[in-house]
């Protein structure tokens, strides 16, 4: 074999050349026919050499509605007129697929400077035009987000140069544009400087700012209440470079919240002041009658009617008490942990023994110190105290008998306690109303306490359940059987 | 005969009081309508009462208040606390309080209180 020449040297060299780049070069005759397909060719068509060499490049790769305007530009090329820009064209890969490539051609000539070869060089440029595409599609949804949602959105330089806000918030603040609002900075909308220096402080801190309520002007001067969430964002360099969230008008809300905070005071007021000046009303009458009452003269039917009028202070008393825990149930913040069962219960028959001195209570029970653990806080006693004093108080007779039996059930979590008493038990059409005076009101429900109903807010405070059956069944006149389920706690 | 100081503002609970006091024979050697009127005439008693009934809420000078003064004046007070305010139950026994009653009580848990006052302290 003879040693290669230097143009078949120079061959070899531009062959390696062009198969080295990444790019598509293509070399087509003067009637459209390839001339040249590189390796990168052959991988973004799917095509060998072989099989497209001497074909027609229009009729093999560009897809039929690009072909007029190609062919156009082509003549152009072989005129020896290279256009001014780089086309964008299609190219029908061998599966089917359609590939976008820019091309930068360039031609060779004879030595009569007429055309005699083309050649392209392409870049596929199909991922970066989707890429590209979604951006844009992406930037078009965020934009119409931005402008049309009804929570004021905003971008600013950490220093609080407004660089972009949206409709919502233009119309918030009482501008006629948002040119208009980029004129200011957003610190002079703050009522109270030191507002802003909080926000400051915190946004360096954490870059993070979430339901800051703060007290804006508006452009009107009127003053509203916002609510301020916004993050920091970083460049590539890792710096701040612009702040960003949204504000929403809650002077509405504010509003409410004032005026609720205020009722609750008014209403907290009322019931302390009803409760220390009528109890210290109570303890008047009590003592006056109880001072009567100790007339040994005094006839029988006088000395019962003293000693029900008593009842009925004490009662009014209970009343009170109850309402006083109402509130508090009300006010109290939920912190429920597991507590034992036996010293609240036993805490609260005590209270009810002391509660009814003329009467003697007969309480039977198999609770016991830590034996069942429940899921409650410090109303747990109040519960069983108004379950059991309604029990004695329902009772007419002087002694009372209540069975008090607590069990676990494993199929559930959930501690049972049944508190069986021989009063005169609850009628059906009662049972689902007792335990819900506050909403029902008195109607058709006797007496004129709010124990039970107490009991079944402290059990919604617990995600627990009471409910009335009849200790005999069918008979609601053999006495009661309250039911109440306790969540059980960790140590069960 | 046992003696008794009666702090309370409330003008018929001091009528009541004495009536039920007098016909139980206690001797209630004085009474006060607000805190600072009881350290004063308690400072000024000689001898000093055996029991002391002590309302919370009261104007000038409140029941907790006056309890912490009377006990400087006599650490040996017995205190008994009769009100309708519940809330005041810890600051009261803290201050020196024996007992804490809630209005209102029957004359018969009274007496039974005072006596047992009298018996453990």
């Amino acid at each position: 074999m003879s040693p290669p020449n230097e143009t078949q040297k120079n061959q070899d060299r531009f062959n390696r050349l062009v198969d080295a780049t990444g790019a598509l070069v293509v070399g087509v005759d003067t009637l459209g026919c390839i001339t040249l397909f590189n390796k990168r060719c052959q991988e973004v068509t799917g095509y060998s050499t072989e099989e497209v060499l001497g074909k027609n490049i229009v009729e093999l790769f560009i897809p039929v509605d690009e072909r007029p305007n190609l062919i156009d530009r082509f003549q152009n090329l072989v005129q020896g007129k290279l256009p001014a820009y780089s086309p964008e064209v299609h190219w029908i890969t061998k599966s089917g697929e359609q590939r976008l490539v820019r091309w930068n051609n360039t031609f060779i000539t004879d030595e009569a400077g007429e055309v005699v070869e083309i050649f392209g060089i392409g870049i596929d440029i199909t991922d970066w035009k989707e890429t590209q595409h979604a951006l844009e599609e992406s930037e078009a949804k965020y934009r119409s987000l931005f402008d049309s949602v009804p929570v004021g959105l905003y971008r600013t330089t950490p220093e609080g140069q407004i660089h972009d806000v949206n409709p919502a918030l233009v119309e918030m603040l009482g501008f006629e544009s948002k040119a208009e609002l980029l004129k200011h900075k957003a610190s002079e909308f703050y009522v109270h400087a030191e507002a802003r220096k909080q926000f400051e402080a915190h946004i360096k801190e954490e870059e993070v700012v979430r339901g800051f309520e703060a007290q804006f002007q508006r452009r009107d001067g009127e003053i509203i209440w916002i609510e301020l969430n916004t993050r920091a964002i970083r460049d590539a360099n890792g710096d701040i470079y612009c702040y960003e969230g949204s504000l929403e008008d809650i002077t509405k809300r504010k509003e409410a919240e004032i005026k609720l905070l205020a009722a609750h005071q008014r209403s907290e007021f009322l019931v302390d002041l009803m409760a220390h000046d009528l109890n210290n009303i109570n303890q008047g009458i009590m003592m006056t009658l109880e001072l009567i009452e100790s007339d040994e003269q005094l006839p029988k039917h006088l000395r019962e009617g003293l000693e029900a009028s008593l009842n009925q202070v004490e009662r009014s008393a209970e009343l009170i008490a109850n309402v006083k825990r109402f509130q508090s149930l009300e006010t109290e913040p939920r912190r429920l942990s597991t507590r034992d069962l036996s010293p609240s219960f036993h805490a609260a028959v005590r209270a009810v023994e002391r509660a009814f001195p003329n009467k003697q209570i007969f309480l039977s029970t198999n609770i016991q110190d830590q034996t069942y653990w429940v899921y409650s806080d410090g109303f747990l006693t109040e519960l069983f105290f108004n379950i059991l004093h309604n029990a004695a108080k329902m009772d007419r007779n002087p002694m009372v008998k209540i069975e008090v039996q607590a069990s676990k059930n494993t199929t559930n979590d959930f501690v049972k306690v049944e508190v069986q008493d021989q009063g005169p038990g609850v009628p059906d059409s009662e049972k689902n109303r007792i335990f819900n005076r506050y909403l029902n009101g008195a109607e058709g429900v006797r007496g004129s306490g709010i124990g039970l109903t107490l009991v079944q807010r402290i059990l919604q405070r617990y995600g627990g359940q009471i409910w009335v059956e009849d200790r005999v069944a069918g008979d609601h006149t053999q006495g009661a059987n309250f039911v109440v389920l306790l969540p059980r706690g960790e140590r069960e | 005969m046992i003696s008794i100081f009666i702090v309370d503002d409330d003008e018929n609970l001091h009528r009541v009081y004495r009536s039920f006091f007098s016909m139980k024979g206690f001797n209630v050697v004085g009474s006060a309508f607000d805190g600072d009127e009881a350290v004063k005439l308690f400072g000024a008693l000689n001898p000093r009462p055996d029991v002391l009934l002590m309302d919370y809420r009261m104007p000038i000078k409140d029941g907790v208040t006056a309890t912490k003064e009377i006990r400087v004046i006599d650490p040996a007070s017995k205190i008994i606390f009769l009100s309708a305010d519940e809330t005041a139950r810890e600051q009261a026994l803290e201050a020196g309080a024996i007992s804490f009653l809630i209005k209102p009580v029957r004359f018969a848990h009274l007496l039974q209180t005072i006596n047992q006052v009298l018996d453990n302290h």
